[in-house]
């Protein structure tokens, strides 16, 4: 009962907060995390997955697709993050023409 | 051994026709499915859930995914691959018997190779699930399948209720 059901990542904190989710295969989504199990399946309401590029699969387009309630399977999980607060930048360390 | 297949046999034939019932005979047919067996893990994990203490309002994954039971659902895989069908079942860990499915498993899956997947009636569990074929969509290459048993490995996401929209 005591430390066996403490989890590394509290998700408590980010329910009904939105989150973004990488999974492993490259998919990526985004929603309000609804619920969550100790395996770190996620329920996400109004979900939507960013689509990819068809030549390029490590690239995430522009397109997206409403998927609306969904659950993520725990073991395709690869990330969780809030999306408050959050924003992508460019690479820093990228060498600006390739040298 | 081949207590869980028998567990999902039975839930088969039931044809439930509401939710309440799906979900009652169930768990039913898991507890007789047991043939005297210690305690099927699915229920050990239904009541495992109920210690999530925390938070008791939030809508717990295998729940949702139970009350999905009956209808339709849509299953993304980790690839491109997906599939549509009316959910059958499902179980919360690897509770059958890898070795009795195999054999069938590998004819049935035999022809998931193609893109994309229609399945009328799907049979789902965390290592397998079992689909009926029919229907198409759109734009992309369609397979048909009687039932099957997917196996849950290379599942990403599950959408209840959702057909994709091909826009």
């Amino acid at each position: 009962m005591s430390g066996r059901k403490e989890t590394v990542l509290d998700l408590a904190k980010f329910v009904d907060k939105g989150v973004q989710v990488k999974l492993t295969g490259g998919r990526q989504v985004t929603g309000t995390l609804k619920g969550y199990d100790q395996l770190l399946n996620l329920v996400l309401d109004e979900a939507v997955e960013f689509l990819r590029d068809a030549d390029d699969p490590l690239k995430t387009t522009d397109q997206t697709r409403q998927l609306g309630l969904i659950v993520c399977r725990g073991t395709a999980v690869m990330l969780v993050s809030p999306t408050d607060g959050t924003d992508e930048i460019a690479n820093p360390f990228m060498q600006p023409d390739g040298a | 051994m081949v207590v869980g297949w028998l567990g999902l046999r039975r839930r088969r034939e039931s044809a439930p026709t509401n939710i309440a019932a799906t979900i009652s005979q169930r768990r039913l047919n898991f507890a007789n499915g047991g043939k005297g067996k210690s305690k099927p893990k699915v229920l050990q994990s239904l009541s495992l859930t109920h210690g999530m203490a925390h938070n008791p309002s939030q809508l717990l994954p295998s729940e949702l995914i139970d009350r999905c039971i009956g209808s339709k659902i849509w299953v993304i895989m980790k690839g491109d691959k997906e599939l549509v069908g009316t959910l059958k079942g499902f179980d919360v860990y690897v509770n059958m018997e890898q070795w009795s499915f195999s054999e069938w498993y590998r004819g049935s899956l035999a022809s998931l190779r193609d893109d994309y997947v229609c399945v009328e009636r799907v049979k789902f569990s965390h290592s397998f699930m079992e689909v009926d074929a029919e229907i198409t969509a759109e734009g992309r290459r369609i397979t048909k399948l009687d039932q099957i048993l997917l196996n849950g490995n290379n599942i990403a996401i599950l959408v209840p209720g959702g057909s994709p929209d091909p826009e």
